[in-house]
């Protein structure tokens, strides 16, 4: 009973959530193809036109990215135990942590996949022959995952529900205006 | 992070009548390595400005929600919510008032 007490207090269930969390956000970031524009009339974006700069020559480099993210606030926050060390403390920052970050990890991946914007150096990246991409397969995947959309991007939904016929038919049928119901309006004396 | 530190910084007991000056920037030092970084995902052009202004309230949005599950509000303490639910004797408000109006433990 005191294990089961001191399991609710440390937030043992919250853990699982946390990790299975985790789990999906790693699976949605590696395994959720991103969203694929038409590239057609993007081609001559100059927002896209950017030259590509390898994740080596980057300002900051993603193992860099991850120690900052993660190794860095972990070392701060146990550092941060020597103010007032309690291990109940410890355990909660920890999943603080933890969770926000997988949960910010999982809801990324998913507005990737789903609205997914190209890259500033998506051409570059694409290396453009006849309508086709022939860079490294990986890079130009990757230069898919900018999120989130912009407003004037296109519905990410397949064509066939674009089409206005069938836009219409998932509204609300249209009433005549002698149906709708009467709504006084405020007038002002 | 920041969220963390300024609850302690807040309420620690030797750091009552020392600057806060030190202590605001030792707070937004996180929120500007964060800034740094969103910068530089620019100046790669990996990322368009909107994705880091809005990836930048996601994040924050997401670590406050995740923090106050855990943690009261920075002004009333910086104490785990659960050690509170054991202890609530222990939550005090700034100006050290009791705030716990049930029994204390014999």
């Amino acid at each position: 009973m005191d294990l089961l007490k001191r399991g609710v207090q440390y937030g043992l269930a919250d853990w699982v959530t946390t990790f299975i969390i985790a789990g999906l956000g790693l699976c949605a970031e590696k395994g959720l193809a991103p969203f694929e524009h038409e590239l057609g009339p993007q081609l001559a974006d100059p927002r896209i036109s950017y030259p590509y700069t390898p994740n080596a020559q980057s300002h900051c480099p993603k193992s860099l990215l991850i120690a900052l993210a993660f190794i860095l606030p972990l070392a701060l926050i146990v550092s941060t135990q020597l103010l007032a060390p309690s291990t109940l403390d410890l355990n909660h920052a920890l999943l603080g942590m933890i969770s926000s970050l997988s949960y910010t990890l999982l809801l990324v991946a998913l507005i990737k996949a789903a609205v997914g914007r190209l890259r500033p150096d998506f051409l570059a990246r694409c290396v453009l022959v006849d309508g086709a991409c022939t860079g490294v397969p990986h890079e130009v995947t990757e230069g898919r995952k900018s999120a989130p959309r912009q407003p004037h991007e296109p519905c990410p939904c397949p064509p066939s529900c674009q089409h206005p016929a069938l836009t219409r038919a998932a509204l609300p049928p249209r009433r005549r205006l002698s149906e709708r119901p009467h709504r006084p309006r405020l007038r002002v004396a | 992070m920041s969220f963390y530190w300024a609850a302690k910084l807040l309420h620690a007991p030797r750091l009552r009548h020392s600057g806060s000056l030190w202590r605001a920037t030792l707070v937004a030092a996180p929120c500007v390595l964060a800034l740094m970084i969103g910068l530089s995902r620019i100046a790669d052009y990996w990322h368009h400005w909107e994705d880091v202004t809005v990836g930048s309230f996601l994040g924050t949005a997401t670590a406050y929600t995740m923090y106050r599950l855990r943690f009261p509000p920075i002004a009333e303490g910086a104490e785990p919510l659960a050690a509170l639910q054991a202890a609530p004797w222990a939550l005090k408000s700034r100006s050290g008032d009791r705030l716990y109006d049930g029994e204390y433990p014999v």
